[in-house]
């Protein structure tokens, strides 16, 4: 059974659609990218996976069930999410903040207990935050607080993981620090990960499966290896470029040459 | 863990600073009376002038600066996390404007009904509240677009104010004291009227202070936490009127507490609402029994309403807060 399930999905801002009868279906244990250019509703699509956005047609599926049906606190005792806009005041302290991430195993107005502590430290320990977390949020350099980020969805304990855009603002290193902790989360708590991801190469390497993008249509739901194409991306992001082989890691990658949109301009 | 100990320490020194007024602005007015003689009053129960002063009318309105100061800082406190907004306190959103007008409409249109402007003033603040949120719901709420729409009806329950004043001019005077707010006259009648509500609301805030943590990351994070956001927002906002409309009702629009306290609280606790959120209680009746001291000692007999000693004290006191918060940062 696949642990989401995206069926006949139809999205709309404001009437506008974004999203036209999008499926898609989500085994457990696997890494999903999406891909696409701007405006092809990456992030609406994600939004909806994760009931941050009502569908106007279709279901979204969580274990089988309707994820608008559940009580939301059980929907986030197994999904996780990590958006791209978040707020936060800079005195917060990771522990703090990792703490937040018990509330939907909680019972109201109960302060944690000791199994939340445990739950919490190991959150940061897999992050490698374990020297500052009695630091402020504010202190922390971007991808120490995004690892801070992500220990407070693992504090929620997911089967399912929802990131949009982990890897945005911070410089290479970080995201290659970044993209690596979820692999290795995938591996040893077999979680399921779900993103948006910018870049095509990062998204090839990374995830087992990809879903393109363009103009609100699903055009492909494939493996990595075998999704980009010369052609495909020509036709998702309009250049031109060439594929070539990376073999320290195994996996195709894309080195672009000329946009053809600005052809007719030199 | 050093922080929370902090923090909690700071708490225990507001309660004890509350304590230690509650006897001060009982001890001092237009008649001095001794902290011996005040507990002499509360044993003995004699029914001698001393304990008239003390318990018809220093008691009673100590207790109201007490309620309504908390309840102001407190409702302060709650929209500005709410809506994620510093600016966001019951008079700028319009709260108090509705509170004011309907009150006002019955001190100058239907005098021989006095009796009815608390409860109007608590309809007032509860309507606006149901209002702007009416106003400002499409699929959800959005914080900007409540306080915008709070802001433009404001403006217009103010022209409504505006005009009751300019058609009624003989009758003004008798309304001056609840334009600026004032605790002159507050007795066991406004307590009793009150205190349920203010307790009953603080009580439940309490409650949710957590909850008001996780709104403040954003409404992706709240509900990919499992928070119900757009109910626990909307009870948020009816308990902060709630706070606000009580207050109205029994001392006027004393606006200013409402933005103030819970900005220096922060400068001592932080943001974290599980110590901001009584630190504000405290804080704000702290303020008010000090301001009302103030208000009826410094040019005794005359009394001055406590909104204006609120506005020239807390005025630049605020601005001297803000000046160190950004020379710190």
């Amino acid at each position: 059974m696949p642990v989401l399930e995206a069926k006949n999905l139809t999205l709309a801002y404001a009437k506008k659609p974004v999203i036209h009868d999008a499926n898609i279906s989500i085994r457990s244990g696997e890494i999903i990218s999406i891909i696409g250019p701007n405006g092809s509703g990456k992030s609406t699509l994600l939004k909806a996976l994760c009931r941050l956005m009502r569908p106007v047609q279709g279901q979204t599926l969580l274990f089988g069930e309707d994820i608008w049906k559940l009580p939301t606190k059980k929907v986030a005792q197994v999904l996780a999410i990590l958006p791209q806009v978040k707020h936060i005041h800079s005195d917060v302290t990771v522990r703090q903040l990792v703490g937040f991430g018990r509330f939907p195993h909680s019972r109201f107005a109960r302060p944690l207990d000791k199994k939340d502590e445990e739950v919490i430290e190991e959150a940061i320990y897999s992050v490698r935050l374990q020297d500052h977390i009695d630091r402020f949020i504010g202190h922390l350099s971007g991808g120490e607080q995004q690892r801070a980020w992500i220990a407070m969805a693992l504090a929620q304990l997911p089967k399912i993981m929802i990131l949009d855009e982990p890897t945005t603002f911070l410089d290479i290193s970080h995201q290659l620090e970044i993209m690596e902790m979820l692999c290795r989360l995938n591996r040893d708590k077999d979680m399921t990960i779900i993103m948006v991801l910018h870049d095509v190469n990062q998204a090839v390497r990374f995830s087992d499966k990809i879903c393109a993008l363009k103009e609100g249509q699903i055009v492909a739901f494939e493996k990595a290896d075998e999704i980009i194409t010369e052609e495909r991306i020509r036709e998702l992001f309009g250049i031109e470029g060439n594929i070539y082989q990376d073999i320290h890691n195994a996996r195709p990658f894309f080195i672009p040459h000329r946009s053809l949109s600005q052809k007719e301009g030199s | 863990m050093k922080r929370v100990r902090k923090n909690i320490f700071i708490l225990f020194v507001l309660l004890v600073l509350c304590i230690v007024f509650f006897f001060v602005s009982i001890a001092f007015g237009a008649v001095d009376i001794r902290i011996r003689d005040i507990f002499d009053a509360f044993l003995r129960r004699e029914n001698t002038a001393q304990y008239r002063i003390i318990v018809q009318i220093r008691l009673p309105r100590t207790l109201t600066a007490i309620l309504v100061g908390a309840a102001l800082a407190s409702a302060g406190a709650i929209l500005q996390g709410v809506m994620r907004n510093p600016l966001a306190t019951p008079n700028i959103i319009g709260v108090s404007s509705g509170a004011g007008l309907t009150a006002l409409t019955i001190m100058i249109l239907f005098p021989t009904h006095f009796y009815l402007v608390p409860v109007g003033a608590f309809a007032g603040a509860l309507l606006t509240t149901f209002l702007i949120y009416s106003l400002a719901w499409k699929r959800g709420i959005i914080p900007t677009r409540l306080i915008l729409a709070g802001v433009a009806v404001n403006s217009i329950l103010g022209a409504g104010n505006n005009i009751l004043l300019t058609t009624y001019p003989q009758r003004v005077s008798g309304v001056i004291n609840f334009m600026v707010g004032g605790l002159s006259g507050c007795g066991w009648k406004e307590v009793r009227m009150i205190a349920p509500y203010i307790l009953i609301s603080l009580l439940i805030s309490l409650l949710f202070t957590q909850r008001m943590n996780i709104l403040m990351l954003g409404d992706e994070i709240a509900t990919g936490l499992g928070l119900r956001v757009e109910s626990v927002r909307r009870l948020l906002i009816v308990l902060s009127s709630l706070l606000a409309g009580s207050a109205v009702s029994a001392v006027g629009l004393l606006g200013f507490v409402g933005l103030i306290v819970p900005h220096t609280a922060r400068s001592f606790v932080g943001n974290d609402y599980r110590f901001l959120f009584p630190a504000s209680i405290l804080l704000g009746s702290l303020t008010l029994m000090v301001c009302d001291l103030i208000a009826r000692t410094v040019l005794a007999p005359i009394e001055i309403p406590v909104g204006v000693i609120m506005s020239i004290l807390g005025g630049p006191f605020f601005l001297l807060l803000l000046r160190n918060q950004y020379k710190g940062s």
